[in-house]
């Protein structure tokens, strides 16, 4: 999945051979866009039935079996409790996946809705606003997490409001952006110089016009909110042990590092790939508009 | 460089400092539990949460609390540690260095690679190399930077013995040994570094070498490294610097998680284990510093950008 012809940069122009011209570009980039559906669709479906595939329970400890390695019965091996760290995964996964999807739907309301009310406001409240949104895009995003995680409390409610938040500021520049560049737009003059209400104008024929940029990064916002999710929990700063995260169960498995190398490695696959996953699709979904709007 | 530009720039950094000041204040006084509480259920006294309260000016109505706060601030006072009772200003003073030393050579490191490879990529386009480059740049981005960690330590400590898993020993005391204890955690976070860099230089480059002066240069006949080093790197260096420096503000939230993998005794792990430990006084100061470090380099690389490109507009 990680040819070069499914870059966006690459792939739009390499020499001309008969091979690459009608073949390959578009077979390895279908290839690549459908083994992301497929390995999404299925962590999905094991997240919400983790049932269909293991028989163990994420948080039952088997003293007897603990640090295995891999096998068919712990496919990821088992910790220093015994937990079998795959269930562990899926289980995991849905916190991740909740996250994502839940932090992804704030970013994008929140942030819309800012970069839309910079552009109906007066002038100063635009240079106000968006200069606040440069402040807040220029600090650490795990930083910025961690304080949020803190004033809101743990649980995932807050972990999805905190990781919203912080998408917010990006959210917002693109809207912003786009929004400027619409509201010069011939259509939008002559809507004003039909007498359109400014309300009218801004949400009628700016809005569906400026909210792409946005909608297209979404991808990339939900692989973001992974990162940072399995990021805090790693840190101890997301939601509290006993409860499988991605980054909790990979702080667990650091710890055996030196017995038991699996249960830090097999998992830390699955975020990768996640996360890989989310950001590809996105990138083609960008890169499929931008070739239609040429 | 004009002044007018300076000035504004000086005032809107000013002015983010201030707003990133209330926003940390306010975040962190929101909190269920405040300070004295904390502290006296950690020393088991509860009936002296009242006067402890009065004490740190807790009792006052929060808008004046903040002056108070802002004013210690500006001189210097980032207020007491709630579990070890040492000045804040003091323990960042002490853990500063360690992620400084850090954050230094990896944006070195990552920066001046990614700047390579991303030309070397740009180059040799469609080629093996730049096929290379762009799957290292996307796994890059994808992997979390902690479980890179993980596996170099497995790697190249546990399995193989070259260097220390983790620890810390400051470069004045002794530069040998310091930075063998940084090898694995520099590697970590300079391969994140370098990851982004290495996307944005190949695409900046690659936007570049297609300009009309760049074509120009070449059917005069100049020797290809003349077009590359001085012709189109020159023209791409905008965005890399900008780039560059907003990696600076990556590094040190990197910075964060890599000291908790490496056990290095630096701001962000100071930041996690005044989280954790509920000192929110010394999370505020950690946080409050990391801040102020990221808006002065912004403004560092804004005026440098400025020094490369004067035709740039007001910003």
């Amino acid at each position: 999945m990680l040819s070069v012809a499914q870059r966006p940069e690459a792939a739009d122009e390499q020499r001309p051979t008969a091979s690459r011209l009608f073949v390959r570009p578009r077979l390895t980039a279908s290839i690549s866009v459908w083994s992301c559906i497929l390995f999404l669709a299925a962590l999905v479906l094991l997240a919400s039935a983790p049932g269909l595939v293991t028989e163990h329970e994420p948080n039952q400890t088997a003293i007897a079996n603990r640090l295995e390695g891999p096998s068919i019965a712990h496919p990821f091996g088992t910790d220093e409790l015994g937990r079998d760290v795959f269930s562990r995964v899926l289980h995991g996964a849905r916190v991740s996946l909740v996250v994502a999807v839940g932090a992804t739907g704030l970013a994008l309301v929140v942030g819309i809705g800012i970069g839309l009310a910079a552009v109906w406001g007066a002038r100063v409240g635009d240079v106000l606003l968006m200069r606040l949104v440069d402040v807040a895009l220029a600090m650490p995003v795990l930083v910025l997490a961690m304080v949020l995680v803190v004033a809101f409390g743990s649980g995932i409610p807050s972990i999805v409001a905190a990781l919203g938040l912080v998408s917010v500021p990006e959210v917002a520049r693109l809207t912003h952006a786009q929004a400027r560049a619409v509201s010069n737009a011939e259509f939008v003059t002559a809507a004003i110089a039909a007498g359109a209400h400014p309300r009218r104008v801004l949400l009628r024929h700016i809005a569906p016009n400026a909210v792409s940029p946005a909608i297209v990064y979404s991808a990339q916002i939900g692989a973001f909110a992974i990162l940072i999710e399995a990021s805090l929990s790693f840190l101890g700063a997301g939601l509290a042990p006993p409860t499988p995260t991605w980054g909790g169960i990979l702080q667990d498995g650091y710890r055996i590092l030196a017995v038991n190398p699996w249960p830090a490695i097999l998992p830390g696959l699955v975020v990768t790939a996640t996360v890989a996953a989310f950001s590809l699709l996105g990138d083609r979904v960008a890169l499929r508009l931008n070739r239609k709007a040429q | 460089m004009d002044t007018s530009y300076l000035l504004t720039r000086l005032l809107s950094g000013f002015v983010a400092l201030v707003v990133l000041s209330v926003v940390v204040f306010f975040l962190l006084n929101v909190l269920p539990g405040d300070a004295a509480l904390s502290r006296s259920v950690a020393t088991g006294d509860r009936d002296s949460t009242e006067r402890l309260r009065a004490n740190l000016g807790l009792d006052k109505p929060i808008h004046e609390r903040y002056v108070d706060y802002a004013s210690d601030l500006l001189r210097g006072d980032l207020g007491r540690s709630l579990s070890t009772q040492v000045p804040v200003s003091q323990a960042i003073g002490e853990r500063a260095k360690a992620t400084v030393e850090l954050a230094v050579l990896a944006g070195f490191v990552g920066i001046t690679l990614g700047v390579f490879f991303g030309v070397l990529a740009a180059v040799h386009r469609g080629r093996w190399i730049d096929a290379v480059v762009v799957a290292v740049g996307s796994i890059g981005i994808a992997v979390p930077t902690f479980w890179v960690g993980i596996l170099l330590v497995y790697l190249f400590s546990l399995e193989l013995d070259l260097v220390p898993a983790a620890g810390y020993v400051p470069l004045t005391e002794d530069p040998m040994e310091s930075l063998r204890l940084m090898v694995l955690p520099v590697a970590t976070l300079s391969f994140w570094v370098m990851a982004s860099m290495m996307r944005v230089t190949r695409s900046a480059f690659i936007e570049v070498m297609n300009e009309e002066f760049v074509r120009t240069a070449r059917a005069k006949g100049l020797p290809p490294r003349i077009v590359i080093v001085r012709h189109t790197l020159r023209a791409a260096l905008i965005p890399i610097v900008t780039l560059a420096g907003l990696q600076l503000g990556r590094i040190i939230g990197g910075a964060v998680i890599i000291e908790n993998v490496f056990a290095i005794p630096g701001l962000g792990r100071l930041l996690v284990d005044s989280i954790t430990s509920r000192d929110y006084i010394t999370a505020e100061g950690v946080v409050l510093i990391i801040g102020a470090t990221v808006i002065v380099i912004n403004f560092v690389v804004d005026l440098s950008l400025r020094a490369i490109n004067p035709s740039q507009g007001h910003a």
